[in-house]
Protein backbone atom coordinates (compact mmCIF):
# COMPACT_ATOMS: atom_id res chain seq x y z
CA UNK A 1 0.00 0.00 0.00
CA UNK A 2 2.50 2.60 1.10
CA UNK A 3 6.23 2.44 0.67
CA UNK A 4 7.67 1.39 4.00
CA UNK A 5 11.03 3.02 3.87
CA UNK A 6 11.77 3.24 7.55
CA UNK A 7 10.50 2.15 10.91
CA UNK A 8 8.44 5.31 11.43
CA UNK A 9 6.48 4.72 8.22
CA UNK A 10 5.87 1.16 9.33
CA UNK A 11 4.75 2.34 12.76
CA UNK A 12 2.25 4.80 11.27
CA UNK A 13 0.88 2.19 8.87
CA UNK A 14 0.61 -0.36 11.67
CA UNK A 15 -1.21 2.17 13.87
CA UNK A 16 -3.74 2.90 11.13
CA UNK A 17 -4.14 -0.77 10.20
CA UNK A 18 -4.82 -1.50 13.86
CA UNK A 19 -7.35 1.33 14.06
CA UNK A 20 -9.41 -0.28 11.29
CA UNK A 21 -8.66 -3.89 12.27
CA UNK A 22 -11.37 -6.45 11.56
CA UNK A 23 -13.30 -4.18 9.20
CA UNK A 24 -14.45 -5.62 5.87
CA UNK A 25 -12.33 -4.42 2.97
CA UNK A 26 -13.66 -1.74 0.64
CA UNK A 27 -12.07 0.66 -1.81
CA UNK A 28 -13.10 3.53 0.47
CA UNK A 29 -11.36 1.98 3.47
CA UNK A 30 -8.19 1.41 1.45
CA UNK A 31 -8.23 5.04 0.26
CA UNK A 32 -8.97 6.45 3.71
CA UNK A 33 -6.10 4.53 5.27
CA UNK A 34 -3.68 5.85 2.69
CA UNK A 35 -5.02 9.40 3.14
CA UNK A 36 -4.69 9.23 6.93
CA UNK A 37 -1.20 7.70 6.79
CA UNK A 38 0.13 10.31 4.37
CA UNK A 39 -1.21 13.23 6.40
CA UNK A 40 -0.04 11.74 9.68
CA UNK A 41 3.49 11.28 8.35
CA UNK A 42 3.55 14.89 7.21
CA UNK A 43 2.37 16.03 10.62
CA UNK A 44 5.08 13.97 12.34
CA UNK A 45 7.67 15.49 10.02
CA UNK A 46 6.39 18.98 10.99
CA UNK A 47 6.64 18.17 14.70
CA UNK A 48 10.16 16.83 14.23
CA UNK A 49 11.13 19.96 12.32
CA UNK A 50 10.03 21.90 15.41
CA UNK A 51 12.50 19.92 17.50
CA UNK A 52 10.58 16.93 18.80
CA UNK A 53 12.21 13.52 18.68
CA UNK A 54 10.59 10.80 16.58
CA UNK A 55 8.79 9.02 19.42
CA UNK A 56 7.36 12.23 20.86
CA UNK A 57 6.28 13.46 17.41
CA UNK A 58 4.55 10.15 16.72
CA UNK A 59 2.63 10.31 20.00
CA UNK A 60 1.68 13.96 19.51
CA UNK A 61 0.44 13.22 15.99
CA UNK A 62 -1.86 10.48 17.24
CA UNK A 63 -3.28 12.73 19.97
CA UNK A 64 -3.80 15.72 17.69
CA UNK A 65 -5.61 13.67 15.01
CA UNK A 66 -8.63 13.65 17.31
CA UNK A 67 -11.33 11.04 17.72
CA UNK A 68 -11.46 8.81 14.64
CA UNK A 69 -14.18 6.47 15.96
CA UNK A 70 -16.86 8.07 13.76
CA UNK A 71 -14.82 7.27 10.67
CA UNK A 72 -14.15 3.73 11.92
CA UNK A 73 -17.92 3.20 12.32
CA UNK A 74 -18.54 4.56 8.80
CA UNK A 75 -16.02 2.12 7.38
CA UNK A 76 -17.45 -0.79 9.35
CA UNK A 77 -20.90 -0.12 7.86
CA UNK A 78 -19.40 0.08 4.38
CA UNK A 79 -17.52 -3.20 4.94
CA UNK A 80 -20.72 -4.94 6.03
CA UNK A 81 -22.55 -3.69 2.95
CA UNK A 82 -19.81 -5.09 0.71
CA UNK A 83 -19.99 -8.42 2.55
CA UNK A 84 -23.75 -8.55 2.00
CA UNK A 85 -23.24 -7.70 -1.66
CA UNK A 86 -20.78 -10.57 -2.08
CA UNK A 87 -23.20 -13.06 -0.51
CA UNK A 88 -26.00 -11.72 -2.67
CA UNK A 89 -23.96 -11.90 -5.86
CA UNK A 90 -22.85 -15.51 -5.26
CA UNK A 91 -26.48 -16.46 -4.64
CA UNK A 92 -27.56 -14.64 -7.78
CA UNK A 93 -24.78 -16.38 -9.70
CA UNK A 94 -25.98 -19.80 -8.48
CA UNK A 95 -29.56 -19.04 -9.42
CA UNK A 96 -28.57 -17.94 -12.91
CA UNK A 97 -26.37 -21.03 -13.44
CA UNK A 98 -29.31 -23.25 -12.46
CA UNK A 99 -31.47 -21.25 -14.88
CA UNK A 100 -29.03 -21.77 -17.74
CA UNK A 101 -28.83 -25.52 -17.12
CA UNK A 102 -32.62 -25.83 -16.95
CA UNK A 103 -32.97 -23.78 -20.15
CA UNK A 104 -30.48 -25.90 -22.07
CA UNK A 105 -32.25 -29.10 -20.94
CA UNK A 106 -35.63 -27.76 -22.10
CA UNK A 107 -34.18 -26.79 -25.49
CA UNK A 108 -32.55 -30.23 -25.92
CA UNK A 109 -35.84 -31.91 -25.00
CA UNK A 110 -37.66 -29.76 -27.56
CA UNK A 111 -35.19 -30.62 -30.33
CA UNK A 112 -35.39 -34.31 -29.43
CA UNK A 113 -39.19 -34.29 -29.53
CA UNK A 114 -39.25 -32.41 -32.82
CA UNK A 115 -36.82 -34.89 -34.40
CA UNK A 116 -38.80 -37.80 -33.04
CA UNK A 117 -42.05 -36.48 -34.48
CA UNK A 118 -40.35 -35.71 -37.79
CA UNK A 119 -39.03 -39.27 -38.15
CA UNK A 120 -42.31 -40.76 -36.99
CA UNK A 121 -44.29 -38.84 -39.60
CA UNK A 122 -41.71 -39.75 -42.26
CA UNK A 123 -42.03 -43.38 -41.33
CA UNK A 124 -45.78 -43.05 -41.39
CA UNK A 125 -45.79 -41.51 -44.88
CA UNK A 126 -43.37 -44.17 -46.08
CA UNK A 127 -45.69 -46.83 -44.73
CA UNK A 128 -48.62 -45.17 -46.47
CA UNK A 129 -46.64 -45.14 -49.71
CA UNK A 130 -45.88 -48.82 -49.38
CA UNK A 131 -49.56 -49.57 -48.69
CA UNK A 132 -50.51 -47.64 -51.82
CA UNK A 133 -48.01 -49.58 -53.89
CA UNK A 134 -49.34 -52.86 -52.51
CA UNK A 135 -52.86 -51.83 -53.42
CA UNK A 136 -51.80 -50.92 -56.94
CA UNK A 137 -50.19 -54.28 -57.49
CA UNK B 1 -4.66 27.65 20.85
CA UNK B 2 -7.29 26.90 23.48
CA UNK B 3 -10.74 26.13 22.14
CA UNK B 4 -12.30 29.38 23.24
CA UNK B 5 -15.11 28.90 20.74
CA UNK B 6 -17.40 26.13 21.96
CA UNK B 7 -17.87 23.12 19.68
CA UNK B 8 -21.62 23.81 19.75
CA UNK B 9 -21.10 27.11 17.98
CA UNK B 10 -18.67 25.85 15.36
CA UNK B 11 -20.35 22.52 14.59
CA UNK B 12 -22.90 23.79 12.10
CA UNK B 13 -20.22 25.71 10.21
CA UNK B 14 -17.57 23.03 9.64
CA UNK B 15 -18.65 22.45 6.04
CA UNK B 16 -18.72 26.17 5.23
CA UNK B 17 -15.24 26.66 6.72
CA UNK B 18 -13.86 23.81 4.58
CA UNK B 19 -15.58 25.21 1.49
CA UNK B 20 -14.05 28.61 2.23
CA UNK B 21 -10.57 27.03 2.24
CA UNK B 22 -11.22 25.03 -0.93
CA UNK B 23 -12.75 27.89 -2.92
CA UNK B 24 -9.32 29.51 -2.60
CA UNK B 25 -7.57 26.50 -4.12
CA UNK B 26 -7.35 22.68 -4.07
CA UNK B 27 -5.87 21.20 -0.92
CA UNK B 28 -5.42 18.01 1.13
CA UNK B 29 -6.29 16.97 4.69
CA UNK B 30 -3.32 18.13 6.74
CA UNK B 31 -2.88 21.31 4.69
CA UNK B 32 -6.58 22.19 5.10
CA UNK B 33 -6.14 21.62 8.84
CA UNK B 34 -3.21 24.06 8.92
CA UNK B 35 -5.02 26.62 6.76
CA UNK B 36 -7.99 26.63 9.14
CA UNK B 37 -5.67 27.39 12.07
CA UNK B 38 -4.13 30.17 9.97
CA UNK B 39 -7.56 31.54 8.99
CA UNK B 40 -8.57 31.71 12.65
CA UNK B 41 -5.45 33.68 13.55
CA UNK B 42 -4.40 30.67 15.63
CA UNK B 43 -7.56 31.02 17.74
CA UNK B 44 -9.20 27.82 16.60
CA UNK B 45 -8.21 24.29 15.70
CA UNK B 46 -10.57 21.97 13.84
CA UNK B 47 -9.49 18.39 14.53
CA UNK B 48 -8.33 16.38 11.52
CA UNK B 49 -10.75 13.58 12.44
CA UNK B 50 -13.64 16.06 12.11
CA UNK B 51 -12.31 17.15 8.73
CA UNK B 52 -12.28 13.63 7.24
CA UNK B 53 -15.88 13.04 8.30
CA UNK B 54 -16.85 16.35 6.69
CA UNK B 55 -14.92 15.53 3.47
CA UNK B 56 -16.84 12.28 3.11
CA UNK B 57 -20.17 14.09 3.64
CA UNK B 58 -19.34 16.96 1.26
CA UNK B 59 -18.13 14.56 -1.41
CA UNK B 60 -21.31 12.47 -1.12
CA UNK B 61 -23.37 15.64 -1.54
CA UNK B 62 -21.40 16.62 -4.64
CA UNK B 63 -19.95 19.80 -3.10
CA UNK B 64 -16.35 18.64 -3.46
CA UNK B 65 -14.48 16.07 -5.54
CA UNK B 66 -11.22 14.30 -4.69
CA UNK B 67 -8.20 13.15 -6.65
CA UNK B 68 -4.82 11.66 -5.82
CA UNK B 69 -1.65 13.67 -6.11
CA UNK B 70 1.42 12.16 -7.72
CA UNK B 71 3.81 12.43 -4.75
CA UNK B 72 6.22 9.55 -4.47
CA UNK B 73 7.69 10.24 -1.04
CA UNK B 74 5.69 9.31 2.04
CA UNK B 75 2.58 8.20 0.17
CA UNK B 76 0.11 9.94 -2.12
CA UNK B 77 -1.94 12.91 -0.98
CA UNK B 78 -5.68 12.99 -1.49
CA UNK B 79 -6.62 16.43 -2.78
CA UNK B 80 -10.04 18.01 -2.67
CA UNK B 81 -11.55 20.45 -5.13
CA UNK B 82 -14.73 22.50 -4.73
CA UNK B 83 -17.49 21.97 -7.33
CA UNK B 84 -20.05 24.45 -8.69
CA UNK B 85 -22.60 23.04 -6.23
CA UNK B 86 -20.05 23.55 -3.48
CA UNK B 87 -19.58 27.20 -4.44
CA UNK B 88 -23.37 27.70 -4.45
CA UNK B 89 -23.65 26.12 -1.01
CA UNK B 90 -20.81 28.30 0.26
CA UNK B 91 -22.57 31.49 -0.95
CA UNK B 92 -25.88 30.38 0.58
CA UNK B 93 -24.26 29.54 3.91
CA UNK B 94 -22.31 32.81 3.90
CA UNK B 95 -25.50 34.82 3.39
CA UNK B 96 -27.31 32.81 6.05
CA UNK B 97 -24.41 33.46 8.43
CA UNK B 98 -24.39 37.20 7.79
CA UNK B 99 -28.11 37.34 8.47
CA UNK B 100 -27.86 35.23 11.62
CA UNK B 101 -24.86 37.18 12.84
CA UNK B 102 -26.74 40.50 12.62
CA UNK B 103 -29.86 39.14 14.31
CA UNK B 104 -27.93 37.31 17.03
CA UNK B 105 -25.99 40.45 17.79
CA UNK B 106 -29.24 42.33 18.35
CA UNK B 107 -30.65 39.47 20.43
CA UNK B 108 -27.60 39.18 22.63
CA UNK B 109 -26.50 42.81 22.95
CA UNK B 110 -29.58 44.85 22.01
CA UNK B 111 -31.52 46.99 24.46
CA UNK B 112 -35.29 47.38 24.48
CA UNK B 113 -36.67 50.88 24.09
CA UNK B 114 -39.05 51.73 26.87
CA UNK B 115 -41.91 53.69 25.42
Amino acid sequence: MIETKNSLDRKVNAYIDNLFAGIGASQQLFDLKEELATNMKERIADFMARGMDEEQAYKEAIISMGDLSGLVDDMRKLGQDTAKQTVYSTMAARISTAGIIAGVLIILFGIFTALMLFFMSENASLMNGKKLLMQLH
Amino acid sequence: MDATISTDIIRGHTDTIILNVLRQGDSYGYEIYKKIIELSGKQYELKEATLYTAFRRLEREGCIVSYWGDETQGGRRKYYRITEDGRKLYEQNKNAWNFAKAVLDKLIQGGLEND
